[in-house]
């Protein structure tokens, strides 16, 4: 309010302030072009300066009322004085209904606000930095004071000057008291010629009174204000930390919260929360790791390496307990199984889809027979199954001019990895269970190794036809719908999972090896010892 | 496909005779279906389902089914170490099963020490009441002997199986937040789950999410 006030002063109490504070000649002329400005208002102003005039004018009922209890308090001193204090009442009430800002501006300088020299001086500053301002400001006030009559106007210029003579004389003596009511001293100077001091004095004194009074109503006002202000500010900053949410409120919809507006809001909010949701189920729905969990791959996998584990404890145990002449001869199979295993890293080079082409599920069914486990890979040749199926759909689709959509075709990309590694991963948790259990049959360790490794290798190449297909499929949309922008990230996405694919397909076939030379070994101590 | 957000992953094992039904269990409790014949396990097989153990807070249960198959014994005993509930299953039908009780329960003990686990005993098959050679309240006095829970449940008629299920996630969370139960490095009997990582930022800044959005 403080800071505000000063710029909001009407070019009245500009004038008052300058000429109280600047007692010098050449301050008077000041106002005279400033009061001519004003003709030349723009409407918008005028809007303005009669908001300004009605405060003003409910401002002076309150003087007048102020005014009439005082009469009736001075009665005793004489009609002279009654006269004298009804045309100065007359002149003060005038003078408060052209300026309310003249008292907010006293009672500013009550509550130790910088003194008007010093406003003067900052106003004088201000004005000349930024001059157009201070015309508006002046047509603030200057609207209702034409509208009265100029006459008074001027009379008042008059007084104010002679005010401000007094005022010079005075400042040292009663600095506060002036500073406060320049222009009413300035009243009481020009009522000194035709009465007496004393008389002047009590009139003065009544002026200061009535003054107050005003002066109480508005720092009351203004109190009203500020606790008003205070508990707005505690009740929003109680549910809103720092006002954050307030602020942005107040400057997007710039009205008051209303219950329908915070129901909106609140939509909103759960709108934006579904729509992560969804985005969320949408992204992992191409997460390979997710998918691969979902097929319980990394399960498979985890028991996998506790089997695995378990085998290299079991073959080092094993391995320090036997007599030299069973290790000469059982090392042979296991160096055998571990040069297996090591060929693995040896990937034959990338060529197309076509190249690579095999049958798959005669491969697979062919390498596991071969470990002669009793063990159908049924599941790995569904999923192989379904997933061929999938592409052929589509390309077959494409031939009625259906196009998919590539999200979709995405999605089932890397679905289809992840079930595909998933049971490839299942398949070798399988395998690494029986070899453990059946090592007295009749095929070796080692023969079992290379029909595993074979079946890895196979899976390996599946895995790159799966990647290689369905980004033709991807290809093939974007060269349709000329989007190959968006299709890219999507084709070295299904790469680079299929790599993943490969890595975990490898991870599980490696695990093996402990299991196979603990089957070895195992097999060896059960044939020393029969 | 799992819904991806749960609190902790609780690890549990079935264990029991070959062919008392351990899979249809699981079979119905994932997919709510049951099969009148289906093919032994072979080693271990994975089912997995989030369960809510109080309002808000979901856990997914990774559920081990092992092969009740003799020959498959050595091979099972390793997968018990990293096991936080076991859920012993007998036959009503068959009392050799029910008989084998204690040694499924003394053999789950001794592998799964030092570390704690929930056990909970279940006598399967509880739609063949004409077939019947345990009663019930000799089920009970078992596990009340050992001071575990117990339920007659059947796959065919989905007795218990939700209510099993629910009470070991439920007794396994208690634990957990009661501190007799820890995640440790090395073992997996519980493993931390994974929420929306938004929501995290959410709770931690309230309103930085209006932003990010932009």
């Amino acid at each position: 309010m403080k800071g505000t006030v000063p710029e909001n002063v009407s070019g009245e109490d500009e004038m008052n302030s300058e000429i109280s504070a600047v007692a010098a000649g050449d301050t008077q002329q000041q106002p005279q072009p400033k009061l001519q400005q004003t003709e030349s208002e723009n409407p918008s102003v005028q809007v303005i300066s009669r908001d300004a005039g009605d405060a003003v004018a409910a401002e002076d009922e309150g003087g007048q009322t102020d005014a009439k209890s005082d009469e009736g308090w001075s009665w005793g001193w004489g009609s002279s004085f009654i006269n004298a204090a009804t045309s100065s009442l007359e002149t003060f009430t005038s003078q408060v209904g052209e300026g309310l800002a003249t008292i907010i501006d006293t009672v500013e300088s009550s509550l130790g606000v910088p003194d008007p020299q010093e406003l003067a001086q900052a106003e004088a500053a201000v004005e000349k930095a930024s001059e157009p301002n201070g015309a508006e400001r002046v047509e603030g006030t200057a609207q209702p004071c034409e509208k009265e009559s100029t006459d008074k106007g001027k009379r008042e210029l008059v007084q104010n000057e002679k005010g401000a003579e007094v005022q010079a004389g005075n400042r040292l003596l009663e600095e506060e008291v002036q500073e406060k009511s320049s222009w009413l001293s300035g009243w009481g100077m020009s009522s000194l010629t035709s009465m007496g001091k004393s008389l002047v004095n009590k009139s003065q004194s009544l002026m200061n009174s009535g003054f107050e009074k005003a002066e109480v109503l508005a720092a009351g006002g203004l109190d009203i204000l500020e606790t008003i202000g205070k508990k707005t500010y505690t009740t929003l900053t109680e549910h809103d930390p720092g006002l954050r949410r307030a602020r942005e409120f107040l400057h997007l919809q710039g009205e008051k919260p209303s219950l329908s507006s915070v129901l909106k809001e609140a939509q909103e909010q759960a709108e934006k929360q579904a729509k992560l949701d969804e985005e969320f189920k949408e992204a992992l729905k191409i997460n390979f790791g997710a998918l691969f969990e979902d097929n319980q791959g990394f399960a498979h996998l985890e028991a996998l390496e506790m089997l695995s584990n378990q085998s290299e404890r079991k073959v080092q145990s094993l391995l320090s307990h036997m007599a030299d002449d069973d290790l000469e001869l059982v090392r042979p199979h296991l160096v055998e199984i571990k040069d297996v295993f090591q060929q693995l890293g040896e990937v034959q080079e990338k060529e197309t889809a076509d190249e690579l082409e095999h049958d798959f599920s005669k491969l697979v069914t062919e390498n596991l027979s071969e470990l002669h486990m009793g063990t159908t890979p049924d599941k790995l040749n569904q999923v192989q199954e379904s997933v061929r199926q999938w592409i052929a759909d589509f390309y077959s689709h494409e031939d009625h001019g259906k196009i998919s959509d590539v999200k979709e075709v995405q999605q089932r990309a890397i679905q289809s990895l992840a079930e595909v590694t998933a049971k490839a991963v299942e398949q070798f948790h399988k395998a690494g269970e029986l070899v453990l259990l059946q090592n007295d049959a009749e095929k070796s360790c080692v023969h079992r190794a290379k029909s595993l490794a074979r079946l890895a290798q196979v899976l390996v190449t599946e895995v790159d036809i799966l990647a290689t297909k369905f980004s033709e499929c991807l290809n093939k949309i974007a060269e349709e719908k000329n989007i190959a922008d968006e299709v890219n990230p999507m084709v070295t996405n299904i790469y680079l999972e299929a790599s993943n694919a490969c890595g975990y397909i490898q991870d599980a076939f490696r695990l093996l090896l402990p299991v196979l030379q603990h089957a070895a070994l195992q097999s060896a101590v059960n044939k020393s010892l029969s | 496909m799992c819904e991806p957000i749960f609190e902790y992953q609780f690890r549990l094992i079935l264990i029991g005779d070959s062919t008392v039904g351990k899979s249809s269990i699981l079979r119905y409790f994932t997919d709510g279906k049951f099969e009148d014949a289906c093919d032994p396990t072979v080693g271990v097989d994975f089912y997995a389902r989030l369960m809510e153990v109080k309002p808000g807070v979901r856990v997914k249960l990774q559920i081990w089914d092992t092969a009740g198959q003799e020959r498959f014994r050595s091979i099972t005993r390793s997968y018990y170490r990293n096991s936080v509930g076991v859920m012993i299953v007998y036959d009503i039908t068959k009392r050799s099963t029910f008989e084998n009780l204690r040694e499924w329960y003394e053999e789950a003990r001794n592998h799964i020490e030092p570390h704690k686990a929930i056990f909970l005993v279940l006598g399967h098959k509880a739609d063949k009441e004409d077939a019947r050679q345990v009663t019930a309240r000799e089920g009970r006095r078992f596990a009340e002997m050992h001071g575990l829970k117990f339920f007659e449940t059947s796959a065919k008629s989905g007795q218990n199986i939700e209510e099993a299920f629910s009470q070991i996630a439920k007794d396994t969370y208690q634990h957990l937040q009661d501190g007799h139960i820890r995640m440790e490095d090395g073992w997996d009997g519980v493993k931390p789950g994974f929420a929306r990582p938004r929501e995290t930022v959410h709770l931690a800044e309230g309103e930085a999410e209006g932003g990010g959005c932009c």
